[in-house]
């Protein structure tokens, strides 16, 4: 005995209600006093116990109806004549005979040790002292004639599309739905990746049902089978049938099913057998045994920002999962954007489950995002992981501006040229050589273009706008209109690098861009501290964990240590007055905890101020090899500040920067399988950005104005999917039994699924609904109740 | 102390004023009035002759007849005589049931007022007129005398007649009757609660002194018709023991049948001892039901009986 609708079951207390009305009613008396006594008297002495007997009966009956109703609205299950008879038959007919105990007088005893025997026999059997009669006999219509709520959990995983997997499980579905009773809802929940319904609710419609499911492709990541089954039953606690059925649809490769959490398994099999009225599970395998496939396993290109003509390098990875031995014969292609003609090629050699590199270069000519893949060009069993892509942007140059407060004519004796030098490495070795012509269109050249002035230029220099950065090296002090000009340069989105030097004039940094000047600074200075004699004395920048996206290639030790270099002498940077303003960072600490590098959000730019010299003069930092990526990402920081990841696995969310100034044109998304959705610039801090999360297709996303496309970024199906290992037979019984026991297991490897399932339905059985016999039997109690409330009465005199 | 106004409505005596009390049996009086005497006297009317018995008085033989047929014939004359009237008041507990509803009129203070009503008329006609008040015994009684000074006491015991405990008519009745030395209309104001063999032998007892017996049995609607629907104890009058609480709705129809027998028997009862039985409710005005019996008892030989 289960119920559809438990939380109904409550609704059995309003029982009290009769109970309490009646002891209520007993409590509050009218008292008459009363002369006719002899009268009363004798019809009561006579009728004590028939009064007695009646008002009981009237009682039960009251107190039965809101039980029985309740137990109709909750709609209680009997899975088997046992409790039908214990639970529902016994009781009323022992009701019955109480009734009779009243109505008859020489046949009373008979009747009323009858209903004891009734009653003795429902607590019995409630008890379970009773043997198990009718236990086995299922009342139930056969399975095919009862509404069902099921929900399908469909594999749609990469591997799928192997052997024809997918195709066969689609197949299956669309027999289901078919056969589907008309009362029945269905439910399809995907399973690849993150586990998602085809429609939000059950559905009835098994044609809108069916179009949705044979458009669906196979291209999720790994089944997460126990995310799925939870979100299934959650499904099907609220189905509205009492054949309740969760099928699964999947090829069951090893992959699917390692790594199951023992814990999550616990509590879902806790959850199925706590249900009141659990699903039954039928497990569909699809799965045929498949070795032979070859997969492009990684593309990993040298920078997601490159610019014209600056050369990339892919690095693809292939991987051979099967037995096949390639020698020299596995052409690896690479294609950019569209499927047009490859624009290079190699032929590499590949083992048996091996894998290989295949290294290729290439460079842009034209600006704008630009999407590479990589082909291994093989009949395999899964041919759907044979090319694999990466996202990245050509742009045109950044324009940086470099002033120098303490010029030179000697090279490198100015506070600027380590820096120029750093950032245009390129162009400074053409003019040291001047033979070397100019690139030519498409050929390589500095991100960075640099243009560096010596102060008193800068002075007269008209305006700023078209530079993206500014750099202060070592300036002594500026005019108020010209520190005018750059704080308004910062607050248009410029970025602003101050490093300090022997030049620098403290208090005029304090006085006018402190606090109590513009508060343009990032942090009031104090003085400077370091000894730039004493070879010993020095400090060094403390190599904790860099958190800002500016410095965080330095927390991989590939890319060069901040904290080999030698900072002899430093500004003094007085942290106490910031520490509560949310704009101001500290990127970097040397190791006796002071700041080096601040930052500060200045309108709609950002000023930086390092507390070294940027050329050799207090610190040897441009002498080491962390001097150019450094630089370079503090520049390509300020200039465009950090952008986010163009390539992303399967699932996860990608974004997209846009400027302030766009934030009001017209965004579209068009996904792989060429649908096309809206999408609203939204803030987040202080920048604008676009944002997709429901990245279950892999595939090439672009976002689009209404002009053009402003960005490419490539989804990744999962690596694991190639591995098309099948899941040994015990394994995966083993598996389903420790989930829920009689899972049925039906073999759809050759396409015959459907028919086995059929099969099988046809001969189980559910159990019955009561709420018709509960509802008709509480109609035919308050009959009786109207019945007996005209019959009673007709006391002896 | 008690005036004839508090237990009569001057508009009620006047419209009881044509009627007058008759005894439908003979009884017994010393002075003259409107009934009929069984004493055979000197003056008044002939009745009869009747065959002369020893110790007939010689001075009343018709020699008349004598002469004319050779055998001893006593003449008989037929004189009016007063009535002399017993009213018995039942002032058991029971009859204080309906102080307090909205008609508010107990059936004893029903009671009281046909009793002072019967007494008021019975004065008028120069007939004479006792009350005795009883619960399970005699508790008080005015001998019957006539003269209009009369009514103050009648009145007087009326007023001080306050229901009391248990009733047991038949012995009261027993009781009473050998104090009643002489016959004449004995009127029972009573609900007649009780055992009834027990009332019927008490009022055989009344029959058998030659009384012309005539009960008011007093109701209250509740009594007749048990409207009640609401749990309910009922304490009894009578008995302070005595208490049910049940569901009167319930009980009801068993209840109407009990009483429905129960004054079937009574009925059948006092047909049988020639007892007048004339049921009453309090709910209807006392002068009306009142001058309904008066008026059926003036035919003689036609039953009054609800």
């Amino acid at each position: 005995m289960s119920f559809l609708n438990g939380a109904l079951v409550l609704g059995a207390l309003s029982a009290l209600i009769p109970l309490v009305i009646h002891l209520f009613n007993r409590n509050r008396f009218k008292v008459i006093k009363w002369g006719a006594s002899h009268l009363l008297e004798s019809v009561l002495r006579k009728n004590r116990k028939q009064i007695q007997l009646e008002q009981w009966i009237i009682l039960i009956i009251r107190c039965a109806i809101p039980i029985l109703l309740a137990l109709a609205l909750a709609r209680m299950v009997v899975m088997d004549w046992n409790s039908f008879l214990f639970f529902l038959v016994l009781p009323l007919v022992a009701l019955l005979f109480l009734i009779l105990v009243a109505f008859t007088k020489k046949t009373r005893l008979i009747w009323g040790l009858l209903c004891l025997v009734c009653l003795l026999a429902t607590g019995l059997g409630a008890l379970g002292f009773l043997p198990d009669w009718g236990k086995d006999s299922k009342l139930s219509a056969a399975s095919g004639d009862v509404p069902a709520s099921t929900v399908i959990l469909l594999d749609d995983s990469l591997s799928m599309n192997a052997t024809g997997s997918f195709a066969k499980a689609q197949d299956f579905i669309s027999g289901f739905l078919e056969n589907m009773h008309l009362q029945s809802e269905t439910s399809v929940l995907r399973l690849g990746g993150i586990a998602r319904p085809v429609f939000d609710k059950p559905t009835s419609d098994p044609d809108a049902l069916r179009l949705r499911s044979e458009n669906l492709q196979a291209e999720g990541d790994r089944m997460n089978l126990l995310s799925g089954l939870d979100q299934s039953l959650s499904m099907i606690a609220e189905g509205k049938n009492l054949k309740r059925e969760i099928i699964l649809l999947s090829d069951f490769r090893k992959q699917d099913l390692l790594g199951w959490d023992e814990t999550a398994v616990d509590a879902l099999r806790e959850r199925i057998s706590a249900m009141p009225n659990s699903p039954a599970f039928t497990w569909v395998d699809f799965g045929k045994d498949s070795s032979e496939n070859l997969s492009v396993e990684k593309v990993v290109i040298s920078s997601q920002t490159v610019g014209i003509g600056h050369p990339i390098l892919v690095r693809v990875t292939v991987r051979n999962y099967g037995q096949e031995s390639f020698e020299g014969n596995l052409q690896v292609k690479l294609f950019v954007d569209q499927n047009e003609k490859a624009i290079d090629e190699a032929v590499v050699s590949l083992g048996p489950v091996a894998s290989t590199q295949v290294a290729f270069t290439h460079h842009f000519e034209t600006a704008g995002p630009k999407v590479i893949h990589a082909e291994v060009q093989v009949a395999d069993d899964l041919p759907q992981d044979n090319r694999r892509s990466a996202a990245l942007n050509v742009i045109e140059q950044i324009k940086v501006l470099l002033v120098d407060g303490d010029p030179s004519e000697e090279w490198l004796r100015g506070d600027t040229d380590f820096l120029k030098l750093a950032l245009t490495p390129f162009e400074e070795s053409r003019e040291k050589n001047s033979k070397k012509p100019l690139p030519a269109k498409g050929e390589m050249k500095d991100l960075i273009r640099a243009a560096s002035v010596p102060v008193d230029e800068f002075r007269k220099l008209h305006s700023l706008s078209e530079y993206s950065l500014l750099i202060l090296a070592n300036l002594q002090n500026l005019g108020s209109e010209k520190a005018k000009e750059i704080e308004v340069f910062t607050e248009n989105g410029g970025g602003v690098l101050i490093c300090a030097g022997n030049q620098m004039k403290v208090d005029w940094y304090n006085d006018f861009w402190g606090f109590n000047g513009s508060n343009f600074l990032p942090i009031p200075l104090k003085g400077t501290q370091g000894q730039l004699l004493n070879e010993l004395s020095y400090s060094k920048i403390s190599s904790s964990f860099f958190e800002h996206p500016a410095l965080s290639m330095f927390n991989d030790p590939r890319n060069g240590s901040l904290a080999e270099a030698q900072i002899k002498k430093w500004l003094i940077m007085d942290e106490s007055k910031v520490r509560n303003d949310p704009a101001v960072t500290v990127l970097a600490r040397l190791t006796n905890g002071q700041p080096i590098l601040v930052e500060k959000k200045f309108g709609k730019g950002v000023v930086m101020l390092w507390g070294s010299s940027i050329d050799t003069d207090w610190t040897n930092l441009p002498a080491r090899p962390s001097y150019l990526p450094f630089t370079q990402q503090i520049t390509s920081y300020l200039a465009e500040k950090v952008l986010p990841p163009r390539t992303v696995e399967a699932q996860m969310p990608i974004i997209h920067f846009i400027n302030e100034g766009a934030k009001d044109a017209e965004y579209s998304l068009t996904l792989p399988d060429g649908s096309s959705r809206k999408l609203i610039p939204r803030k987040r801090k202080d920048r604008y950005l676009l944002e997709f999360t429901d990245t279950r297709s892999p595939g090439t996303y672009l976002i689009s104005d209404s002009e053009k496309v402003v960005a490419k970024l490539v989804v990744l199906s999962s690596i694991s999917e190639s591995i098309l290992d099948k899941a040994p037979e015990d394994q995966i019984v083993s598996n389903a039994s420790a989930l829920a026991k009689d899972v049925v297991h039906i073999d759809g490897r050759e396409g015959k699924g459907w028919m086995s399932y059929l099969t099988m339905d046809t001969r189980r059985k559910f159990g019955r609904e009561t709420w018709q016999i509960l509802l008709t039997t509480v109609l035919g109690l308050i009959f009786v109740e109207i019945i007996l409330l005209r019959k009673f009465g007709g006391l002896v005199r | 102390m008690a005036h004839i106004t508090d237990f009569l409505d001057p508009g009620d005596l006047s419209r009881l004023a044509n009627h007058q009390v008759l005894a439908r049996r003979v009884v017994e009086g010393f002075c003259s009035g409107l009934h009929r005497s069984p004493h055979k006297g000197f003056s008044v009317e002939f009745k009869q002759h009747r065959a002369y018995t020893p110790g007939d008085e010689i001075r009343r033989l018709d020699w008349k007849v004598f002469a004319k047929t050779d055998r001893f014939y006593v003449r008989e004359y037929e004189e009016e005589t007063n009535l002399r009237c017993h009213l018995l008041l039942d002032a058991s507990g029971s009859m204080s049931y309906g102080s307090d509803d909205s008609i508010g009129l107990s059936k004893l203070a029903y009671g009281s007022r046909i009793a002072a009503c019967l007494a008021y008329l019975c004065l008028r006609q120069t007939d004479s007129v006792g009350l005795t008040t009883f619960d399970s015994a005699v508790r008080s009684v005015v001998p019957p005398r006539g003269g209009a000074s009369h009514t103050r006491q009648i009145i007087d015991l009326l007023g001080t007649t306050k229901a009391g405990s248990e009733s047991d008519l038949g012995k009261v009745f027993h009781e009473i009757t050998p104090q009643l030395k002489k016959r004449g209309m004995v009127v029972i104001i009573s609900d007649c609660f009780g055992n009834i063999p027990s009332i019927l032998k008490g009022l055989a007892h009344f029959n058998h002194a030659k009384h012309d017996v005539v009960v008011f049995q007093v109701w209250h609607p509740d009594e007749i018709e048990f409207p009640f629907r609401k749990w309910t104890r009922f304490d009894c009058l009578e008995n302070a023991d005595l208490r049910h609480t049940v569901d009167p709705a319930h009980l009801r129809e068993a209840y109407l049948d009990n009483l429905r027998q129960y004054r079937e028997d009574l009925l059948k009862g006092c047909h049988q001892h020639r007892v007048q039985l004339f049921p009453m409710t309090t709910d209807e005005p006392y002068a009306q039901s009142l001058a309904s019996f008066l008026a059926a008892r003036g035919k003689v030989g036609v039953p009054v009986h609800l």
